[in-house]
């Protein structure tokens, strides 16, 4: 039984008040500043720092912005591919990583810390100059490409984490009953990683959607993407439509996310429901 | 720790992960090579970088100026990634061990403020905490002046700590879901006190999540500007806007190359001694293993092989 | 120096400059006549007229969404827009090539901009309006000087913005040193070619000085300064909000826009240091490899109007040299008399020139010494 189901069990009564205490503070720290966005998103005014009155002013603006909805539109376009590709090269790499031979595993290993170490900017300029050189038109797939280039090392550092310490016995009963490796890897491990996975795959995303240096020196002529447009809103001013975005990206997501775990839950009930054992 | 026993072909695993090192060193590796040999170009007329084989560029490195950034950066990344990991560690072992369905959430809820753009939360932060924001004001009508808190060291290391705190705590969610709880019970029957079962338990086993979590925390710390930029003073400037600064704002792309590429041979020099450290280490103990004196706790095995 | 990174020099290029001498002649010559002479190859001389959505790679936020939607709706085109957050950024992603149609430049980097081939010239005569740019603007010493290839957009020099009763001010640059009551609240801007041109003003230089003795001097002054500094930055709306800032360098467009955030709690004011300004001007250009450099020419044209120069004007808070850009902006100035700039101050303003070569290498060594 691994930790998490293990905590089901009643009796496990000492609450541990210390690690609550902590997880409500950093809770509370990150929550805080979203708050006070939402809060300036019903400004009357145009500032981001003094509230005035409250209005739905920004939000009228927003949904009359054609451009700024696209924007909006391309960036989520953007971070859900991008998500989904380095979800699956960085849990394919992870693998390389933990399990390769000395040289398999000592590159990938070394790729990674690479790119971690590597500011941001200086691959985002010379992935630029690569390709406005080999005259590639920097389009929504260029972006995409920079993006899976960054996400995946950070998604195969998350699953590797887990992956090490992965019993492989069940593994190697599966392979004892007939499945090839690839087979065991699908029908054992995979499932194991669920809740890392999709951990991991969250974690792209928001990074695709918030990135601003990779993205500016990889978009073209095409739709730009919000960062761009709200990093260059700097020299003129950043207005509360930005808040609005923000606030409606986030109720978004959280809709989005709400409804797949309720899904996820009412499937569990039905199949539970089905196979239940009189107790 | 390897997981891969004597005998099995590693060949699948490095295949497997051929796509996603294909990815990186496409859009990765090339471009990093270009730096490299752009660090000793020279620059044209329009601020492009053109090949050459000058060592200017790391003659402007290696001055003064950029010490004290480099400095400060290295004790701001360590401060910051410490409180992260001592905030983050608890966060992620309750969302998995004692928050039951609310573990999902809890790391959604860490997770999901992203969405908002970085700069419109660091505004969100200053219409706090900045001279005529809510605290200081609030605090106004209590009586209390408030110190200066924005555009300080603290600001960043504050702001900094804020911005990288999930990527600490995702790494450690995944290893201590993987923990067997049955191994920490056994713990607690052997060692007693939560922070001896801690220490010589559950930390060694989460080793790897820790390492991962510092790992995406202080690593891209370093190369950070926006922090500083939008929070710190004139004194809180870090290598990262330095190294920004010659990408974007009227400097010289070569230098900025050649500064990159002194970081990356400053961190992997450190990396090769901490290794080296490490395996000095493990051969230590084994000879006072054979020697009869009792072993330290953790084992850095895993640590120097892990890379 | 090396030679210039040229990644697409088409024949059109060439081409442009044969057909532009036949159209500086019909400049230099006779305003307000057609082109009644035929180039040389004709099909290059830039007309303003709908030939396609265009692309215009601006600031966000520095155009009316009006004026754009009403464009949009009198020609049947599309603008779309893309975005930059600094010049240098700009100047990188032009250089690279890429297709923007209408640019939003610089004066300080047009003449390398033209020199490399990367912005269309264009027929002012063929331009309605152009006469509508006041004379300090019609002379352009940042374009190219036989062929035209702007137009002014935005311009604003930086003075010194302060809180009456928290900083006193003699009208000069030193006054930044010369208030030790506002310690840690004092900014200036942290873009190089502002605050380091500022400082070689203040030792009677050029800004655009590239003597080691002056630039070094100037950067000490700096340095001497940066005790008492809260801050580089260029974010004057935001440090003029939160408090953070008693005294800063500031554009006046920049506290125009803080000023109405403000809105009413005026205890701001601004003067324009009498050792002098150096002057910078947003403009406007066709890119070279424009897929519709007619739309951008003819947008370039439609924002010259009275009306649109006008209306532009009041959004942005900064004027595009029009005369109609002139009266707009004394409007909105009506409130805060200090912002306007005295036609002194104008004519003794120096334009900046961005850095090149050992210029370039001296200057960012010494920013960096002020910064690091």
């Amino acid at each position: 039984m691994t930790a998490a189901a293990r905590s089901d069990r009643p009796g496990n009564a000492r609450r541990p008040w210390v690690l609550w205490a902590i997880t409500v503070l950093v809770l509370a720290l990150m929550l805080l500043p979203v708050a006070v966005v939402m809060l300036f998103s019903l400004n009357s005014q145009s500032s981001l720092i003094v509230f005035r009155n409250v209005s739905l002013t920004w939000y009228r603006t927003l949904f009359h912005d054609g451009p700024m909805l696209s924007s909006l539109l391309i960036s989520a376009e953007i971070a859900v591919i991008a998500a989904l590709a380095s979800l699956l090269l960085g849990t394919l790499l992870a693998f390389g990583m933990q399990r390769g031979g000395r040289a398999g595993s000592t590159t990938a290993n070394g790729m990674v810390f690479l790119r971690l170490v590597t500011p941001e900017t200086a691959t985002a300029a010379a992935l630029f100059l690569l390709l406005t050189q080999m005259k590639f038109t920097l389009n929504f797939w260029t972006i995409v490409a920079g993006h899976v280039a960054l996400c995946t090392a950070f998604v195969a550092v998350v699953v590797r984490s887990q992956l090490s310490g992965i019993n492989r016995e069940t593994e190697y009963a599966a392979q004892d009953l007939g499945a090839r490796r690839l087979g065991a890897l699908w029908l054992v491990v995979i499932p194991q990683l669920r809740a890392t996975l999709v951990a991991a795959g969250l974690l792209a995303f928001v990074l695709s959607f918030d990135d601003f240096v990779t993205t500016y020196f990889t978009a073209g002529v095409g739709t730009q993407p919000l960062p761009l447009r709200i990093y260059s809103m700097l020299r003129f001013g950043v207005t509360p439509e930005v808040n609005a975005a923000g606030v409606v990206m986030l109720a978004m997501v959280a809709v989005v996310l709400t409804a797949t775990a309720l899904g996820v839950v009412i499937v569990r009930r039905r199949a539970v429901g089905r196979t239940r054992i009189d107790r | 720790m390897r997981s891969t026993p004597k005998g099995e072909g590693a060949g699948l695993w490095t295949a497997l992960a051929a796509p996603g090192s294909a990815a990186l060193t496409l859009f990765f590796i090339i471009p990093l090579l270009l730096v490299g040999v752009f660090s000793f170009g020279v620059i044209n007329s329009l601020g492009q970088p053109i090949i050459g084989h000058t060592l200017d560029n790391y003659r402007a490195v290696f001055q003064s100026y950029n010490l004290s950034p480099l400095l400060r950066t290295m004790l701001f990344t360590a401060v910051s990634t410490v409180v992260c990991l001592v905030l983050g560690y608890p966060v992620a072992y309750l969302a998995v061990r004692y928050a039951r369905r609310a573990g999902p959430l809890i790391l959604a809820l860490v997770i999901l403020p992203w969405l908002v753009d970085y700069l419109v939360r660091i505004y969100a932060w200053q219409s706090l905490l900045a001279p005529a924001g809510l605290l200081p004001t609030a605090l106004a009508h209590l009586g209390i002046t408030a110190p200066q808190i924005v555009n300080t060291s603290w600001a960043v290391i504050c702001g900094l700590v804020y911005g990288y705190l999930p990527l600490m705590i995702l790494p450690i969610y995944a290893a201590v879901s993987e923990l067997p709880a049955e191994v920490i019970d056994a713990g607690k029957d052997l060692y007693g006190s939560a922070p001896a079962v801690f220490w010589r338990v559950t930390f060694p086993l989460t080793r790897d999540g820790v390492l991962g979590g510092c790992l995406l925390v202080a690593l891209p710390m370093l190369g950070d500007f926006a922090t500083a930029q939008f929070l710190g003073g004139p004194n809180s400037t870090m290598i990262g806007n330095m190294i920004n600064n010659q990408f974007t704002d009227a400097g010289s792309q070569t230098v900025g190359a050649a500064l990159v590429v002194a970081l990356i041979a400053l961190l992997v020099l450190t990396l090769a001694v901490a290794m080296l450290l490490a395996r000095r280490r493990v051969r230590l103990l084994a000879v006072m293993a054979k020697a009869g004196k009792p072993e330290p706790v953790a084992e850095p095995t895993e640590m120097a092989a892990a890379l | 120096m090396a030679e210039p990174f040229r990644t697409d020099i088409s024949r059109r290029s060439f081409l442009k400059y044969s057909a532009g001498t036949t159209a500086a002649g019909a400049f230099l010559g006779i305003a307000g006549c057609s082109s009644g002479t035929p180039s040389s190859s004709g099909s290059n001389v830039l007309k303003p007229r709908p030939d396609g959505d265009i692309t215009w790679f601006s600031y966000q936020g520095y155009v009316s969404p009006k004026i754009i939607a009403a464009f949009e709706k009198t020609y049947k085109v599309k603008v779309n827009q893309a975005f930059y957050t600094n010049v240098e950024g700009m100047v990188q992603k032009v250089a690279s090539g890429i297709s923007y149609d209408l640019i939003t430049t610089n004066s300080a980097y047009d003449k390398q901009l033209i020199a490399n081939g990367l912005l269309r010239s264009f027929d002012p005569a063929s331009i309605k309006n152009f006469d509508q740019i006041i004379p300090y603007f019609a002379k352009a010493p940042y374009d190219d000087g036989r062929l035209r290839y702007t137009t002014p957009y935005g311009y604003g020099p930086a003075g010194i913005a302060y809180q009456k009763g928290k900083a006193t001010v003699t009208g000069s640059w030193s006054d930044l040193w010369n208030n030790p009551g506002a310690k840690g609240k004092i900014y200036v801007l942290d873009q190089q070619d502002e605050t380091l041109g500022m400082s070689l003003i203040l030792d009677h230089a050029s800004p655009n000085s590239g003597q080691a003795a002056q630039v070094t001097a100037a950067v000490n002054n700096l340095l001497k300064l940066k005790p008492s500094l809260g801050g580089i930055s260029s974010d004057i709306p935001t440090i003029m909000d939160t408090g953070e800032a008693w005294m800063t360098h500031a554009w006046a467009g920049s506290v125009y826009q803080a000023l109405l955030k403000l809105n009413g709690k005026n205890d701001w004011d601004f003067e324009w240091p009498k050792e002098g300004l150096s002057m910078g001007c947003d403009t406007l250009s066709v890119g070279t490899h424009a897929k519709s450099p007619g739309t951008a020419l003819l947008l370039m044209q439609y924002l010259l109007e009275p009306e649109n120069s006008h209306t532009n004007t009041l959004y942005t808070g900064y004027s595009n040299g029009t005369q109609q850009g002139e009266a707009a902006y004394r409007e909105l100035t009506k409130a805060y008399p200090f912002l306007i700039l005295p036609d002194s101050n104008l004519n003794t303003a120096q334009w900046r020139q961005a850095p090149t070569g050992t210029r370039l290498t001296l200057w960012n060594q010494q920013w960096s010494r002020f910064i690091g």
